[in-house]
Formats: C-alpha cells, sequence, structure tokens
C-alpha cells in the first residue's frame, strides 16, 4: 500500500513493483472523503486510488495525496477487506523524513526501519536487512492503518525508507523494495529504478509539490518521528 | 496586432513572476513553457542565525549551475545535462522539451550575501547564509523620576 508521504517513497516503490511484475489493474478505491480528482492516462479517465494485482500479491497505489480526515475510513477500509481476504500481511510503505539523508544531499543507502504488530513479522524484517523502529511516533495514515490491522488481528508491517524530507527519493524507495524482496519473497531488480533516478524525479516533482501543499494545508504530520 | 498580443504577454509573465516571488510554493506552476525552462522544487529553512534554501534539479552537472544571492532572494539557474521532455498537464498528450532550470526564492528573512556557501551532489543544490543580524541596541536613559524621589 503507497500513498503520497515524504520522499514519494510509498509512491514510487509501488509504481515500480506494478511496472517490474507487470501487474494488472484489478479495480480502484472511491470515496466522497478523497480529493475531487480523476486521472487521465492516455485520453482515459482513471479514478487515482488504484488496486493492481498479480497472483497472491495485491498493491494499492494513490497518485493523489490523501486528505487527513480520510485516513480513518481508508484504513478502516484496508484492512477489513484484507482480514476478509484472509490476507496473511499488510504492507504499508513510506517515508521517514531525514536530516541526515537532507544533509548528505540523497548520497548513500538509505536505511529502512519497520513497525509490525507480529512477533513473526519482527522476526523476517531483520533477516530482510531493515531495522525494527525501536522508540518514536509514527503518525497519519500510516498509523491509523497499524491501528486498523491491530483492531482485527490483521498482521500488519509498516516500512519506512530513510527518506529526503522535500524532493521526491528513488533511492529510499529502491532500498524498500530491496526488504519487500526478502520478506515478499519476491525478485525485483532495483537497478533500473536507479538508473532511471534522475528521470523519475522529474516526472515526480508536480505530486511532490501537491503532496507539499495538501501537508502544509491540512496539518498532515510526517509519516515518522524518531 | 502581434505586437500587442505580445504585450498582454509580457503582462501576464510579469504578474506570475511577481506572484513566483512572493509567495514562493503556493499553486505555482512548475513549468515555464515559453523560455523552455522547470521551476525546481525547493525548501527553505530559517535557524537562529542561518538560512538553507534546498533545489532539487535532477539533470544537472555542477558546472553548469549558477547561483546568486542578494539580501532578500536565492536565484538559480541550470543548465540541463540534455533537453528532457515532459508533460506539462496530466491528460495533455504531447510534450514539451525543457532545457534548464530557472527560479528567483524571495527569502522570509534578510541574510548577508557574502557570507554564502553553496554545495551541490547528487543533482541538489544546497545554499547556507549567515542571517543578517537586524537593528541596534537602543540605550535606557536613566529614570529622572528615581532621582527625585531619593532627595
Amino acid at each position: 500500500m503507497g500513498i503520497p508521504e515524504s520522499g514519494l517513497v510509498g509512491t514510487i516503490t509501488c509504481s515500480y513493483l506494478v511496472e517490474q511484475l507487470k501487474m494488472a489493474e484489478r479495480g480502484h478505491i472511491d470515496s466522497d472523503l478523497l480529493p475531487q480528482v480523476m486521472i487521465v492516462h492516455d485520453s482515459a479517465a482513471v479514478y487515482p486510488v488504484h488496486i493492481f494485482g498479480k497472483e497472491d500479491l495485491l498493491v494499492v497505489l494513490s497518485e493523489v495525496p490523501l486528505p487527513p480526515f480520510a485516513s480513518r475510513d481508508m484504513a478502516k477500509a484496508i484492512a477489513s477487506w484484507a482480514k476478509s481476504l484472509k490476507a496473511s500481511l499488510v504492507v504499508g510503505v513510506t517515508g521517514a523524513p531525514s536530516k541526515d539523508r537532507d544533509e548528505s544531499q540523497g548520497e548513500g543507502k538509505p536505511t529502512v526501519v519497520g513497525v509490525a504488530n507480529t512477533e513473526a513479522t519482527l522476526a523476517t524484517l531483520k533477516s530482510a536487512g531493515a531495522s525494527t523502529f525501536e522508540d518514536g511516533i509514527i503518525s497519519g495514515f500510516y498509523a491509523m492503518l497499524l491501528k486498523q490491522c491491530n483492531a482485527r488481528g490483521q498482521s500488519n508491517l509498516t516500512l519506512l525508507g530513510e527518506s529526503l524530507s522535500q524532493f521526491p527519493d528513488p533511492a529510499a524507495a529502491a532500498a524498500v523494495v530491496e526488504v519487500l524482496n526478502r520478506i515478499l519473497s519476491l525478485k525485483v531488480d532495483t537497478k533500473s529504478l536507479l538508473k532511471e533516478s534522475e528521470e523519475i524525479r522529474l516526472r515526480t516533482r508536480e505530486l511532490m509539490q501537491e503532496t507539499q501543499q495538501a501537508s502544509q494545508s491540512g496539518g498532515q504530520p510526517p509519516s515518522a518521528y524518531r | 496586432m502581434s505586437g500587442e498580443n505580445d504585450q498582454f504577454e509580457n503582462f501576464g509573465r510579469g504578474i506570475e513572476s511577481l506572484f513566483s516571488e512572493t509567495f514562493g510554493m503556493i499553486e505555482e506552476s512548475l513549468f515555464d513553457i515559453a523560455s523552455r525552462s522547470l521551476r525546481p522544487l525547493f525548501s527553505v529553512d530559517v535557524s537562529e542565525d542561518m538560512v538553507t534554501a534546498t533545489f532539487d534539479l535532477p539533470g544537472v552537472n555542477r558546472k553548469d549551475v549558477a547561483i546568486t544571492c542578494t539580501e532578500d532572494a536565492i536565484s538559480v539557474e541550470a543548465q540541463m545535462a540534455r533537453p528532457v521532455r515532459l508533460r506539462v498537464a496530466s491528460g495533455q498528450r504531447d510534450q514539451r522539451e525543457f532545457v534548464r532550470y530557472s527560479r528567483k526564492v524571495l527569502l522570509p528573512v534578510r541574510v548577508d550575501p557574502d557570507g554564502g556557501s553553496a554545495k551541490f551532489r547528487n543533482g541538489i543544490a544546497v545554499v547556507k547564509l549567515p542571517r543578517r543580524r537586524e537593528g541596534k541596541r537602543v540605550r535606557i536613559d536613566a529614570d529622572p523620576s528615581v532621582k527625585r524621589l531619593r532627595r
């Protein structure tokens, strides 16, 4: 599950999975609480929150920032839906704005931390090259998703890629993809994500600007504090 | 006729740049089709003694970046290593070619432009400028009424 937040890590990661795994669009999520937009791709209007699927993997990808007041209902809907599908794990993917990453100007390999609500998932996290989120606060949509999954006994994992706070960060998304490869037994090569990093940064500028504006006007806090 | 149109176009551009310089990030287009330039994403951080402005310039080499500062603004001009083609609005089929970045950002506080330093890595420019100390200390005169009371 990826929505636009810090560094656009969730959206870049999920779109890359969809593209690399050649996942087909299976449907969309709609609500009166979502921004009043339709996305036009190649002259066809589509809903902005997509559901893609292939075999037993589903990806929910939003092309619009989620208004803070929509977080709870969206999280409830996703958690209930996952439970009804008997999903083995709900993974939220996002960025954790990092001062170190801002200061290194996006160079070096970003770390990935995870929050899980079962011992079993926590154990896989450590062997997947991510560290556990020891102390801090996660807020916004992913915190709500974790809460709603907890309430239903649904396994949940939130992966936070250390990211630039204000700009799209494809390298942070690549670090998250590597962890997802091990957790979900995927084989997605991150080479082209890193190679096309400049291109992705150019193409996601507008979404980044909208995300910044949405977080300023709606008072949405960053996804994590540590 | 074309002269009139040009005038209107220039007027429009003037207004647009006035808005962009005044309000920064607010609802501003990231494209300037007429000059084939992109307005880079940026952020400004103000601390007690420093202003840090960061610009996202993917596709640019260090030698092609020019940064100029005044007391209250930073301008960035950068030539791209190669032109890029981008869709300027969703739903629009045709793409436009862009060759450079250009942006002037008004700062929320005054800075000392001579004390600035800049770094460029990974297509991100970071400019640090010391804040200008404003105002001079005003001496408070002795209160004459105090003397009277002592008498």
